[in-house]
């Protein structure tokens, strides 16, 4: 009996001792967040090819096109 | 860095679903998930509004916080994206979305919901970029071919916006100026958080 009591308490104590996990280590923020997922930056095939800066200037001459006030005026 | 975004202009928007029927049909969305919807407030009275609403790829994104298998990520330029290999249908991502983004195919015995789906920003998933396979599992990719979402772009009132927060801010000013009144960007305070830190 006293033996058990001994391993009880052994066993609960190694409880206490985990280390907790630091879970927001492994959610996938940030910038570099799509490479942890294996993905790639729309910019990195054809037609870009790996050229962010065309990419962006043509997602921002795409988004200025909705702007209708730009073509009547 | 562009950092996309959606805005949807309330005071435009007229409720003809062309966006929820473009994101159907661009990325081949299977029966009973609707990635974009629009919903309408104070519907026949006085103040009655319609808003399109669909995943807003928050910028601290609630439903990567909660995601027990880490499924979901965010892109450089903003894009909250999922890898439905990983997924395993638990729903706490729709729980946590403010916007009722996150969908199941099924529900079926034993409450198996089957593997989420949302709005992409027509940015795929971790798929090789434009391949069979990333179309058959997340839609076409448009933003890898320079283009936007098929939902803003196809929007004839051009009520829906989508695109560098930027951008948006300075086409959204324009019209606000332009009809006198304050703007009323619905979904971007829950979004992408209070004016001092977009």
């Amino acid at each position: 009996m006293k033996a058990l009591c001994l391993l009880l308490l052994v066993a609960g104590l190694a409880g206490c001792g985990e280390d907790k996990p630091s879970e927001r280590d492994t959610r996938l923020y940030g910038p570099e967040a799509f490479k942890v997922a294996g993905d790639t930056a729309p910019w990195s095939n054809a037609p870009f090819n790996g050229d962010q800066k065309a990419w962006t200037e043509q997602e921002e001459k795409r988004a200025r096109l909705m702007n209708e006030y730009s073509r009547i005026r | 860095m562009a950092r996309m975004r959606f805005v949807c202009d309330v005071e435009r928007c007229i409720e003809c679903n062309a966006c929820a029927v473009a994101c159907k049909n661009e990325n081949e969305v299977p029966w009973g998930i609707n990635r974009r919807r629009v919903v309408t407030l104070n519907d026949g009275q006085p103040g009655e509004r319609s808003i399109s609403v669909a995943c807003m790829h928050c910028t601290d994104a609630p439903c990567i916080a909660v995601c027990p298998v880490n499924c979901i990520y965010q892109t450089p330029e903003g894009v909250v994206l999922h890898n439905k290999d990983k997924c395993i249908g638990c729903g706490y991502c729709f729980y946590a979305c403010p916007f009722g983004a996150p969908q199941f195919p099924q529900t079926s015995t034993f409450g198996l919901r089957g593997k989420m789906d949302k709005c992409t920003f027509c940015a795929g998933g971790p798929e090789p970029d434009t391949t069979k396979a990333e179309h058959a599992k997340y839609g076409r990719n448009r933003l890898a071919e320079g283009k936007l979402p098929i939902c803003a772009e196809m929007c004839s009132t051009k009520a829906l916006l989508a695109g560098d927060g930027d951008v948006l801010a300075d086409i959204m000013r324009t019209r606000v100026s332009a009809r006198g009144g304050r703007p009323d960007l619905w979904g971007w305070g829950t979004a992408y958080g209070p004016v001092s830190k977009r």
